[in-house]
């Protein structure tokens, strides 16, 4: 067999693998191309230097950015983790009627069914100055007043951001809470421990991969966003992802925002591989 | 002896659902018990009830002369070998045995030597720092009970111990669990469905039925004597049949059978006997209560054979004790007539039960 | 860019596939566009006339031009960038020449945008001039007890939080004007960068930056701002329509004046119904077709005379040579650009 008719072989045994090589692999050698071009008037014209990769160390503006959306989806990650391990974890161990359960259970998944946009648009009706936050706090007597501190600023966003991803979080601990066999935390409970002392030594523990997993996910989403900045942050909102649309927009510097979005996917490959190398370590465990 | 474990009229009730029925019990420090009876029949619950995982409907639970009817399990001085084992997967094996004394503020470096000694006691001084993935079942077993046998608690609760290991592993725990029982002079309450289990291990065998206790007794009372034809039936099998007794003798088919004298003076009811105890006479042979019909199965356990005599709804079955090699040839063949005694005395006649 | 070429190659003949298949229209029309430029009101005649099919992809911003021809523009036959975005589009190729003797009212078109630089180069004609506006500055004049009349009112601490300003490099045009430097198409690096420092001060007092005509409608209809920049006429009136009352002014220091004209894109295959377009664009038709849809004033001031009643005319300052040349229209920035976007971008980063 020569090495031809064996890649056509193999091309032809696995569409998958085409898949990965033509919506994957080329589109990131074309953005890596890119991050070595030089933009010069009116667009960009090849080169190999890496003037693009130095101004973003070099100017302040992007580690600014890059800071900030970490910022964004760090506090993302922890108030969902936050809200949805409480909620998993009442649904798995208090909730006994099966139907009551998958009821609780899709009313948080199910959203994920309506559009992004329109649930993160949702926010910007309960939370604007004449919002029903606002109104709510009027006609109980906390407010004299509409406040304008519950939009447009970084607190709207994470608020935001959590709610477009919680199932996120939700799936995967409630799943990891589902696998843990209900005889070890009575077991724990039968060697003396109480119920709090049994949660951190027994169902925490063997719940983690869940939270990692949930974690890394509504992290990498909440990093990635750029509609949350554009539909209830403020002034000083804009993410990564913004300046990486406007660099292939407004700027029309394709070669700045392809060396931003190769750094902003290293990241996020590396915050991927980091979990994955926890959760195998916790992995196997209940099998 | 004293009495350790006290239930009175405990019953456990979901809705309209019984779980456990009216039950009271004691038990004695070092008694062996255990809770026989198919699924369903409310053993687990009433176990688990001793455990504190589950709350009596009504009734109260004395542990030591302590009532903890409704208090939690880690108040309670007794310890459970679940039917998984529920070792905890993330700790290794010395952890898991060490798991449970903490709590009671043990030193540190007692903690360690104690779960040594326990994991020494079933013989895997080797695995403390293993995992629980890496152990077969039987150690997975046996760790399970290391762990509870560690705090010496006043009751050890065993939940189906054994049945998820294989045939011949399961044998050889039950002899070893039955010394662990001796050396450590702890008492042990098990939950099964197997009644060789049951009657293997045991000082005393409570076999229940839909949330009842139908009968508390050695297991040689179980065996010899069972109160009803439901114990029998479960304990060892039973060739059972109706009849009337007319002059202190009843019909077995076509065949008459003299009653023991403390049998002559019933009524009409169900009657019985143990295969076992039926003897394979000479044929041709008179005597008392002697039954010949044509040997149509033929079946060999091991030691014992099983002769199936008569046909359909008349067949009686026999167990019969091979003495040695030549027992098999002394055997009648297939087809033959066969003439068998069932001893007057080895008649069992069982009282009808409630809602029968 | 070969690559490109391919590219558009492959979608022409994907466009004429579908075109061949379609006998009911002599040809068809993609256009890249604002809403409101293909309206059904003037298209669907034209359509009608001409057996033109016109079919039109919508942008929201000024900077959704050159991307998207960068991006293989071969599916779009005609686009409408304003004056300010043109540059890179002829420079790269992006658009051809247009033949201005197959414009046949050509000569009506106010002369400065004919002549305009932004679509003039080299002595070709890369553009027809179709609308033109202010970027004018609104408020709600139930918040103000003194109307503002100058940029001042933008940097004014008393209206924290109730300030907008557009998402866009007019941004620092704005600030300049503020800080005194009126050149603001030509702009040195240290007047930029004293634009950014000034829009970095104003950003505690801004709610938010509007990008889309939406959703500064919907900053005002929700009471979110009282004051910002605006399209003049186009928000204004989506407000009106609304019952919220705003007052469009023009500051002491002046406001930008925009263009846009529709360009060719280089190798369309549907030139002759792109002219046929073009004609429409600016008669009565196109003309007043915009005009009443969107509020922008147009280009072809004896079509606006011919279509629009006195009032509608006067309030378009279709009459007043003065307002249109007061304006600062809107220049190419040449190479620039980068630096004006890279400001702009740093006071969103800060």
């Amino acid at each position: 067999m020569t090495l031809g008719t064996r890649i056509r072989t193999g091309l032809v045994l696995s569409p998958p693998l085409l898949w990965t090589i033509v919506f994957m692999f080329v589109p990131y050698t074309i953005l890596l191309v890119y991050s070595f071009w030089r933009a010069q008037f009116p667009l960009f014209v090849p080169d190999f230097q890496l003037g693009n990769y130095r101004t973003l160390i070099t100017d302040p503006q992007y580690l600014n950015v890059l800071l900030r959306t970490l910022k964004i989806a760090g506090l993302v990650s922890i108030s969902a983790v936050i809200l949805a391990y409480p909620y998993a974890y009442f649904l798995v161990f208090k909730v006994r009627r099966p139907g009551v359960r998958l009821a609780l259970y899709m009313a948080v998944v199910a959203p994920l069914w309506v559009s992004y946009l329109l649930r993160a648009y949702t926010w910007k009706t309960i939370l604007g100055t004449q919002g029903i936050l606002n109104s709510f706090l009027i006609s109980t007597g906390v407010l004299d007043e509409p406040s304008s501190v519950f939009l447009y600023n970084h607190t709207a966003m994470v608020l935001t951001l959590t709610y477009v991803f919680i199932p996120f979080m939700v799936m995967p601990i409630y799943a990891a809470l589902e696998k843990i066999p209900p005889s070890l935390i009575e077991a724990s409970r039968d060697l003396g421990e109480g119920a709090f002392a049994t949660f951190r030594k027994v169902t925490l523990p063997l719940s983690l991969t869940g939270v990692i997993a949930g974690f890394t996910m509504t992290f990498c989403l909440s990093f990635g966003d750029f509609i949350a900045p554009f539909l209830v942050g403020g002034p000083d909102g804009a993410m990564v992802a913004n300046v990486i649309a406007s660099q292939f927009g407004a700027a029309l510097n394709w070669p700045l925002g392809s060396a931003l979005a190769l750094v902003m996917l290293v990241l996020v490959l590396g915050i991927i591989s980091v979990s994955d190398r926890f959760e195998r370590l916790g992995h196997g465990r209940l099998e | 002896m004293s009495e350790i474990v006290r239930i009175e009229s405990v019953t456990k009730q979901w809705g309209h659902v019984v779980g456990v029925d009216d039950v009271s019990l004691a038990v004695k420090t070092g008694e062996f018990v255990t809770l026989l009876g198919p699924s369903g029949c409310g053993k687990s619950t009433l176990l688990r009830m001793i455990g504190g995982f589950e709350d009596p409907t009504k009734g109260s639970i004395w542990l030591d002369g302590q009532n903890v009817t409704h208090l939690p399990p880690n108040r309670r001085d007794v310890n459970v070998v679940f039917q998984d084992y529920a070792l905890f997967p993330h700790m290794s094996v010395g952890k898991n045995v060490g798991y449970g004394l903490k709590f009671t503020d043990e030193p540190r470096n007692q903690v360690a030597t104690k779960a040594r000694e326990a994991l020494d006691l079933v013989g895997l001084s080797d695995k403390y720092d293993a995992m629980p993935s890496q152990l077969s079942g039987g150690q997975r077993q046996r760790v399970a009970l290391a762990r509870a046998l560690v705090r010496r608690p006043k009751v050890l609760l065993l939940d189906e111990p054994l049945s998820a290991l294989d045939a011949n592993l399961r044998e050889a725990m039950q002899v070893e669990l039955r010394h662990l029982h001796q050396k450590v002079g702890l008492t042990f309450i098990m939950v099964t469905h197997d009644q060789d289990e049951a009657l293997a291990m045991a000082d005393r065998v409570l076999v229940m039925r839909n949330g009842r206790v139908v009968q508390d007794g050695t297991p040689d009372d179980l065996y010899d004597r069972p109160a009803s034809a439901y114990v029998a039936d479960f304990v060892g099998s039973t060739n059972m049949f109706r009849s009337a007794v007319v002059d202190g003798h009843v019909q077995l088919h076509d065949h008459v059978l003299e009653l023991p004298e403390r049998l002559k003076t019933c009524r009409e009811g169900q009657f019985g006997f143990r295969p076992e105890k039926v003897r394979i006479v000479g044929s041709g042979e008179g005597g008392a209560n002697r039954i010949t019909g044509q040997l149509n199965e033929l079946l060999y356990h091991g030691s014992t054979a099983r002769l199936v005599i008569g046909e359909g709804p008349n067949a009686i079955i026999v167990s019969h004790m091979l003495q040695d090699h030549s027992g098999r040839s002394a055997l009648p063949q297939l087809g033959e007539d066969v003439t068998v005694e069932i001893a007057a005395d080895t008649l069992m006649r069982f009282e009808p039960e409630a809602g029968e | 860019m070969k690559r490109t070429a391919k590219l558009t190659a492959g979608v022409s003949a994907t466009a004429m596939i579908l075109a061949s298949v379609a006998p009911a229209f002599a040809g068809e029309l993609n256009l890249l566009t604002w809403e409101g430029y293909a309206d059904d009101s003037f298209v669907k005649p034209f359509e009608e006339a001409t057996g033109c099919k016109v079919s039109a992809t919508y942008v929201g911003s000024s900077d959704d031009f050159a991307p998207k021809l960068a991006a293989g523009g071969g599916v779009f036959d005609l686009i409408s960038p304003p004056s300010d975005s043109t540059a890179p589009l002829i420079a790269a190729g992006f658009v051809e020449p247009i033949d201005t003797s197959r414009i046949d009212r050509w000569n009506e078109i106010y002369d400065q945008f004919r002549s305009g630089e932004s679509i003039n180069v080299d002595g070709k004609v890369y553009g027809v001039p179709y609308a033109w506006g202010a970027i004018a500055f609104m408020y709600r004049p139930d918040k103000f007890d003194t109307p503002p009349t100058s940029l001042a009112a933008l940097w004014d601490p008393a209206l924290e939080g109730r300030i907008s300003l557009w998402d866009d490099k007019s941004a620092i045009y704005v600030a300049a004007r503020h800080n005194g430097n009126m050149n603001i198409y030509n702009l040195t690096d240290e007047q930029i960068a004293a634009a950014q420092t000034s829009l970095v001060d104003q950003k505690p007092l801004v709610r938010k930056y509007w990008s889309t005509a939406g959703e500064l409608v919907d900053l005002y209809k929700s009471g979110e701002v009282w004051i910002s920049n605006t399209w003049a006429g186009y928000q204004s009136a989506l407000l009106a329509d609304e019952g919220i009352e705003v007052v469009e002014f023009i500051p002491e220091e002046n406001a930008e004046g925009w263009m846009d004209s529709f360009m060719m894109v280089a190798g369309t295959p549907n030139a002759e119904c792109a002219y046929q377009f073009l004609n429409m664009a600016i008669s009565e038709q196109g003309q007043c077709g915009v005009a009443n849809v969107n509020g922008y004033s147009v280009t072809n001031p004896v079509a606006a005379r011919n279509c629009m009643s006195e009032e509608q005319f006067t309030a378009l300052h279709q009459d007043d040579p003065e307002y249109l040349n007061s304006l600062l229209l809107w220049e190419n920035l040449g190479d620039r650009l980068q630096t004006y976007t890279n400001a702009w971008n740093a006071v969103k980063s800060q």
